[in-house]
């Protein structure tokens, strides 16, 4: 009798497993920082969008965590430990891949740009969390949500530098944004990430660097915010 | 005869019987609150806990091999810096504040002076950056590990898994701080009742807990939070402590109520080793607390004692030294690992 059970329920398993898996999709997130309306990478060198030296970039890294899509502000799917370091210099890391069931419906993707206060204050975690990736603070505890460094002519900074590194999650300082997309329900998205409009914003005469929690993060961090878009292929 | 077999059996089942249990690692004094420190997320086993010894111990840490956690965290001083007003790192830089015991971790919730710490896993992050102290990055001493010729294996027996992280690292030195308990001074042994103290100590135990307890709270002898005792600005460092970190003036001049614990040893005393003797830092709570807006109320007027009192309250003080602890063979250098 008890194997009789047994069995049975190793069916039932297997029959649930292979339900699963014919329901499953895959829903992918393709973020493509632009400038000047064209998508630029940084695997083998700095961009330089004009060739001039008005400006370069060459350090754009950020956290994209909980991803979650929703239905008419109804959350449809909440993906699980979503946490995703993404890197212009390693194009891999800009494709999200998620499993999604048959049945999503959506029309609106939400994400954090930046890690949570749960998260910062959880001690030392591995992946894209773990401390050696270089988005971490050491003399003050905390993720650096958003990197981005590179050379302005603006900048009277040493080499005309400019360097943002943005974060902070406790208050009032916390720099953790949430960003809304409408999106069309397909099966991929490709949100872009203007760092032209970002680097507009900001009178980089006046603010070449931001390398610690407290209002100018702040105020970087909801401009970067804005800068998400989704584009229609 | 029958009785003989009766007692050898006996004997075999006591021990393996001690051969089963498992060696305690961790356990909370009797009477202690419960710690601070999420021992789920990290749980303690031997080879952890012996990985993140010989990571404490081991100058590898630091950019040129010559500064370890001990060098400025020494066993026998309850694991601070002893005779440094401010403790020196890489190549004798000399830094800007004494460096704290290391002692009753689990219990605590920030470190360093002004708390700028979150979180126990990630406070070897601040001194491994710091360029006046090891001066070196989480990145590059996990390429380190990862070519030495003993860490891998280490690294495997602790995680099963011979690949070094920064998080298998930061959890390793963790799970050895989580070890160094103090809880044997003859204060614990009169409060389990199994000595007692001589008059002198008992009247200083009376005058302490009038005058210094609510802040070195019992049985840590802190409260874990952050203060204005009233020391004078030294102008030289201006140090606004825990303001650095919160950014809001109310924090001024604060910084962490320290263990009282092993305080025999573990001189020079406050957060810029400006006192030498306990005799100056009774002086300073009895004679010269600097009035201020953020000074915490409990000093607002000078704690009253007599000379006979400073010695018993003195006396108070040095039953909190845990000669257990200071020489337990389990957290001093790991002679077997890294001398190999």
């Amino acid at each position: 009798m008890r194997i009789g059970i047994l069995v049975f329920k190793c069916f039932a398993l297997l029959a649930f497993a292979h339900g699963v898996s014919a329901q499953k999709n895959t829903h992918t997130l393709i973020f493509s920082p632009t400038f000047e309306s064209k998508t630029f990478c940084l695997e083998h060198s700095a961009f330089n969008p004009n060739g001039s030296s008005d400006v370069t970039i060459e350090v754009l890294k950020f956290y994209i965590s909980d991803i979650r899509f929703l239905r008419d502000d109804q959350v449809a799917l909440t993906e699980p430990s979503s946490v995703h370091l993404l890197d212009a210099s390693d194009p891999s890391s800009l494709i999200i891949e998620i499993s999604t069931p048959k049945t999503l419906d959506f029309n609106t993707v939400t994400f954090n740009l930046g890690i949570d206060s749960t998260r910062n204050v959880s001690g030392a975690l591995g992946g894209d969390l773990d401390p050696t990736n270089g988005m971490y603070w050491t003399w003050q505890n905390g993720y650096i949500n958003f990197k981005l460094e590179g050379k302005s002519e603006m900048s009277q900074a040493r080499n005309n530098a400019y360097q943002f590194h943005l974060g902070g999650y406790q208050f009032p300082y916390n720099s953790l944004k949430t960003i809304h997309l409408e999106v069309a329900d397909t099966d991929t998205i490709y949100v872009d990430l203007d760092i032209e409009n970002f680097l507009n914003e900001i009178d980089l005469s006046r603010l070449n660097h931001v390398m610690s929690p407290g209002s100018d993060a702040l105020m970087l961090s909801s401009i970067i915010s804005q800068s998400f878009s989704v584009r229609e292929e | 005869m029958n009785r003989l077999y009766f007692i050898l059996i006996c004997l075999y089942l006591a021990l393996s019987g001690f051969q089963m249990i498992e060696k305690i690692l961790f356990s909370v004094p009797e009477g202690w609150p419960e710690p601070v420190y999420n021992f789920e997320q990290n749980k303690l086993t031997e080879a952890k806990i012996q990985l993140g010894r010989a990571l404490f111990y081991d100058p590898i840490l630091s950019r040129d091999h010559t500064i370890s956690c001990a060098s400025c965290h020494s066993q026998y001083n309850a694991f601070t810096h002893v005779d440094h007003a401010l403790s020196h790192g890489i190549e004798d830089r000399i830094g800007t504040r004494n460096s704290p015991t290391l002692m009753n971790l689990a219990w605590q919730q920030r470190f360093m002076r002004d708390g700028a710490i979150n979180h126990l896993d990630m406070q070897a992050l601040a001194p491994i950056s710091d360029s006046v102290e090891m001066d070196e990055t989480i990145e590059n001493i996990v390429f380190k590990l990862q070519s030495s010729p003993i860490y891998p294996s280490l690294f495997y027996e602790a995680f099963s898994d011979s690949t070094v992280t920064g998080e298998h690292t930061l959890k390793a030195i963790s799970q050895f701080l989580l070890t160094l308990v103090s809880s044997n001074a003859k204060y614990d042994s009169v409060m389990r009742n199994e000595a007692i103290f001589t008059a002198q100590e008992l009247n200083g135990y009376v005058l302490f807990k009038d005058n210094c307890s609510t802040c070195h709270k019992e049985p840590l002898f802190t409260n874990d939070e952050f203060v204005n005792n009233g020391l004078r600005v030294d102008k030289t460092l201006n140090d606004l402590g825990r303001l650095h970190v919160t950014m809001n003036p109310v924090d001024s001049f604060k910084f962490k109520v320290p263990s009282l614990r092993n305080i025999e040893f573990s001189y020079p005393y406050m957060h810029d080793g400006r006192f030498k003797k306990l005799s100056e830092v009774i002086h300073h709570y009895t004679k010269e607390v600097v009035p201020s807006s953020t000074l915490a109320p409990e000093l607002e007027t000078l704690i009253q004692l007599n000379a006979r009192e400073k010695v018993d309250l003195t006396a108070f003080l040095l039953t909190l030294t845990d000669q257990k602890f200071l020489f337990n063979p389990e957290y001093s250098f790991p002679r077997d690992i890294l001398l190999k």
